[in-house]
């Protein structure tokens, strides 16, 4: 007998409403088919649903709780890449408008908001108010109906200002869209929580269109002037902006425009002409940028990004851009094919330069990574070969760190007539990370402090050792060495606030990257006194110091990091507070540190007063030792003078005593000074923790 | 022109300086390269061209390709440069 329920009726896909049916479409490109699920039962499975956030540009809105006046309205841009998900957004306040009412007074009433049957959205830049920066998303896809956003909200001030009010997450579902919207199944709404869990708002986002932003350009020229509008070869402005989301249309206006003053214009002059040909000037409803071609540039050979400065004489920024058709391309190298060529004759290197002041007025600055947009022509030209002669070498795309600077950079950076050039930034405020780094877990990175604790005003020293636990070689850095360029991190103070490290003076080794056998393990140590944001241990507490190794292999970014802490502690009495604080508030006293050298007066000036307080000397005594045992200029290596400095009580990372060895061993002597280095590098050797090869170096003295 | 060629580090810090790059090179070919942790970070010169006029003044092309003329002294390794706008730098060369 059968006891069991009935199935319930199970509808052919067909009868499903589209919007809830997967979207092929929406799926990331490097998912594999999925297989047919296989049926031995006679009653057929329900369909799964797999839904995907679809890539492109979304409508969204932003409702604080407890303002029902305020209501926020912007874009949520989202790249799909073959690492899952990038993304970013704005918002814009919307505007309020005062009814009045006959008697009474005015009623403030919120206008409606961007129509989304219109696609991306042109909101007013005095409105701007927000940078979301997009920390957690939908990477790939879900079998669920949910997925949780999380997101930074950075507060714009102008002129260029910026506050970052916390991290928030949203529980965003997917909804029927309301009417208007291009792609019902596209749509989702949640509530936006705080980092304590308290609801502070809710959050819709509708999609609307495939691009991510949207702009016009409009081309006009003396008469004898070219219109740069390709490469000759098939590049145009399209094919450059379509592959980084921009909806870029392209306008031939005046051809007419009037010399003013010869064949060579001014800024200025280039200025007046923008405002007065140019067909529109709203750039609160759309997103102009101005390109004008004339004969010749009094300032510059080839093109200029001229709106800056005191040449914006109406302070609208990054509006206009100027190219010279009639500069004649030297006749010599590196000018290869184009040698002797009027510039406007030159169809790709004069196509080039249009692109590349372009990228000014979107806010990009030079950019040597490669011979990408934002290069310059000179350098490009200059890394050409016989075999690949300029313009062959010139690449048709942008690096890719500027092409995340197009997608995700805050609106006002990138938009004619936002934040003056130069403003742009990655770090204030922080762009959307990209999620294409890699975590290698078969290298283990292992820090620790020196000393676990140290008192106010020394520098903090970190031992460093990175280990390849596998039975693979490894691609690894081939040194620890900050000045490689691929360590850095960051500081959280007692106090909860983040700051960073970085190297502050980059050397370019040939072989950067290197095997790291099995079982293989490189050290180094960092020594440790400021970053980007001051002072790294102002305060006394307990503190956490995370490091991060990161290189490329084939393309991607590998990671490797680690957290240590260490306590830092008050001053001992008032001649160590005064020491600790000039220390620390002098710049200069970390590039002493790294570059060592006489020049640094401040510098030098600050580390002699931590050496004359008896508690911040063993902690400075190696960093002045180092400097005057380094020739510099006409000056000679002191050793007498370091030799003086140097005691056991002197602290010195393992980094540190394997350089003082060196620089012994380099002298070539065996003198007073060399001998007494050498007795407290050995009295040191035997009292830490230590690599073989350094104690083989310092044996060897 | 050989007496500017070579890496340079600048020894001077002050508002009207803070946007010149910390570091130059200037090599022999005529361009001039800086180094920075990001090429996001804005400094008055990052790559480019420079063409010394006499001994007295330089060109360098800038950061929206202006070029742009300067007053410069070369003196026991320090390079002193003074902008259009009054603003005097130094460098010591590396």
């Amino acid at each position: 007998m059968n006891n069991l329920p009935p199935l319930p009726e199970v509808l052919p896909n067909n009868d499903q409403p589209a919007s809830l049916q997967p979207s092929l479409t929406s799926l990331s490109p490097a998912l594999p088919n999925l297989p047919q699920f296989p049926q031995p039962f006679p009653t057929p499975i329900p369909p799964l649903n797999i839904r995907s956030l679809r890539c492109g540009c979304y409508l969204v809105n932003y409702k604080p709780i407890g303002s029902p006046l305020v209501t926020y309205d912007g874009t949520l841009r989202v790249e799909c890449h073959s690492d899952g998900r990038t993304a970013s957004g704005d918002l814009y306040q919307r505007p309020i408008f005062f009814l009045p009412f006959p008697g009474q007074s005015p009623k403030p009433i919120l206008l409606a908001g961007p129509n989304p049957a219109n696609g991306i959205p042109i909101l007013s830049r005095g409105r701007y108010r927000y940078y979301l920066r997009i920390t957690q998303i939908l990477e790939y896809f879900t079998f669920g109906n949910s997925f949780t956003l999380g997101l930074e909200m950075y507060r714009f001030t102008a002129p260029n200002s910026w506050t970052n009010e916390g991290a928030f997450t949203a529980l965003m579902t997917w909804k029927p869209a309301p009417s208007g919207y291009p792609s019902s199944g596209n749509y989702l709404e949640g509530d936006v929580k705080n980092s304590a869990g308290s609801i502070v708002g809710t959050l819709t986002m509708g999609w609307i269109s495939k691009f991510l932003r949207k702009a016009t350009i409009e081309i006009d020229r003396v008469s004898v002037s070219e219109a740069p509008l390709n490469n000759g070869a098939g590049i145009d402005w399209k094919s450059v902006f379509e592959p980084l989301g921009w909806d870029l249309t392209v306008i031939e206006s005046n051809t007419d425009v009037v010399e003013p003053s010869g064949n060579s214009w001014s800024d200025a002059e280039m200025h007046q002409a923008m405002l007065a040909r140019r067909d529109s000037a709203n750039l609160d409803s759309e997103w102009r940028y101005h390109i004008l071609a004339v004969r010749n540039i009094d300032s510059t050979p080839r093109g200029i990004m001229y709106d800056i400065d005191a040449t914006d004489s109406n302070n609208v920024p990054r509006e206009g851009v100027g190219i010279a058709s009639h500069w004649t391309i030297p006749n010599a190298n590196p000018w290869g094919l184009v040698k002797g060529v009027r510039f406007g004759a030159a169809t790709a290197p004069y196509f080039r330069t249009a692109l590349h002041e372009l990228g000014h007025a979107m806010g990009l600055y030079h950019n040597t990574v490669d011979n990408g947009i934002m290069n310059t022509t000179d350098v490009i030209a200059s890394s050409a070969t016989a075999a690949n002669p300029f313009p062959n070498n010139i690449q048709w795309s942008h690096a890719p760190d500027d092409q995340k600077r197009l997608r995700h950079y805050p609106d006002v950076f990138v938009r004619p007539g936002g934040t003056g050039f130069g403003t742009a930034s990655e770090i204030t405020p922080q762009i959307s990370p990209t999620d294409v780094t890699v975590e290698v877990e078969e290298l283990q990175l292992q820090v620790s402090p020196l000393l676990s604790s140290v008192p106010i005003g020394a520098p903090v020293r970190v031992n460093l050792a990175l280990t390849n636990l596998s039975d693979q070689p490894i691609l690894a850095p081939a040194s620890l060495n900050m000045k490689a360029g691929m360590v850095r991190g960051k500081v959280i103070s007692p106090d909860g606030k983040v700051r960073t490290f970085s190297p502050l003076v980059r050397c370019i080794e040939e072989h950067p990257i290197a095997m790291l056998k099995p079982g293989q393990q490189i050290r180094n140590s960092l020594t440790l006194l400021r970053g980007a944001e001051g002072a790294l241990f102002p305060m006394s507490g307990v503190y956490q110091i995370t490091v991060e190794v990161n290189w490329d292999i084939d393309g991607v970014e590998a990671i490797v990091s680690n957290t240590t802490s260490m306590m830092v502690t008050g001053a001992a009495n008032e001649a160590h507070a005064s020491a600790a604080l000039k220390v620390l508030s002098t710049p200069d006293a970390l590039l002493t540190l790294v570059l060592g050298g006489d020049h640094l007066d401040e510098g030098i000036e600050a580390i002699q007063t931590a050496l004359k307080n008896p508690v911040l000397r063993p902690h400075y005594a190696y960093i002045e030792a180092k400097r005057l045992a380094e020739r510099f200029g006409s000056r000679k290596p002191n050793l007498e003078a370091a030799a003086e400095l140097l005691d056991p009580n002197t602290v010195m990372s393992p980094a540190e005593i394997k350089k003082a060895a060196t620089i012994v061993q380099k002298s070539g002597k065996n003198d007073i000074p060399e001998k007494q280095i050498a007795s407290v590098l050995k009295s040191k050797v035997s009292a830490i923790e230590i690599s073989e090869e350094i104690k083989d170096i310092v044996e060897f003295l | 022109m050989a007496d500017v060629i070579g890496n340079w580090q600048k020894v001077t810090q002050s508002t009207c300086s803070s946007s010149y790059p910390d570091h130059l090179e200037f090599q022999a070919s005529g361009l001039y390269f800086t180094q920075k942790a990001s090429s996001s970070i804005y400094t008055r010169w990052d790559t480019g061209s420079y063409e010394i006029v006499n001994p007295q003044q330089i060109r360098i092309s800038t950061a929206n390709d202006a070029v742009i003329s300067y007053q410069f002294s070369i003196a026991e390794n320090v390079i002193t440069f003074v902008d259009p706008q009054g603003c005097e730098f130094q460098y010591r060369k590396l």
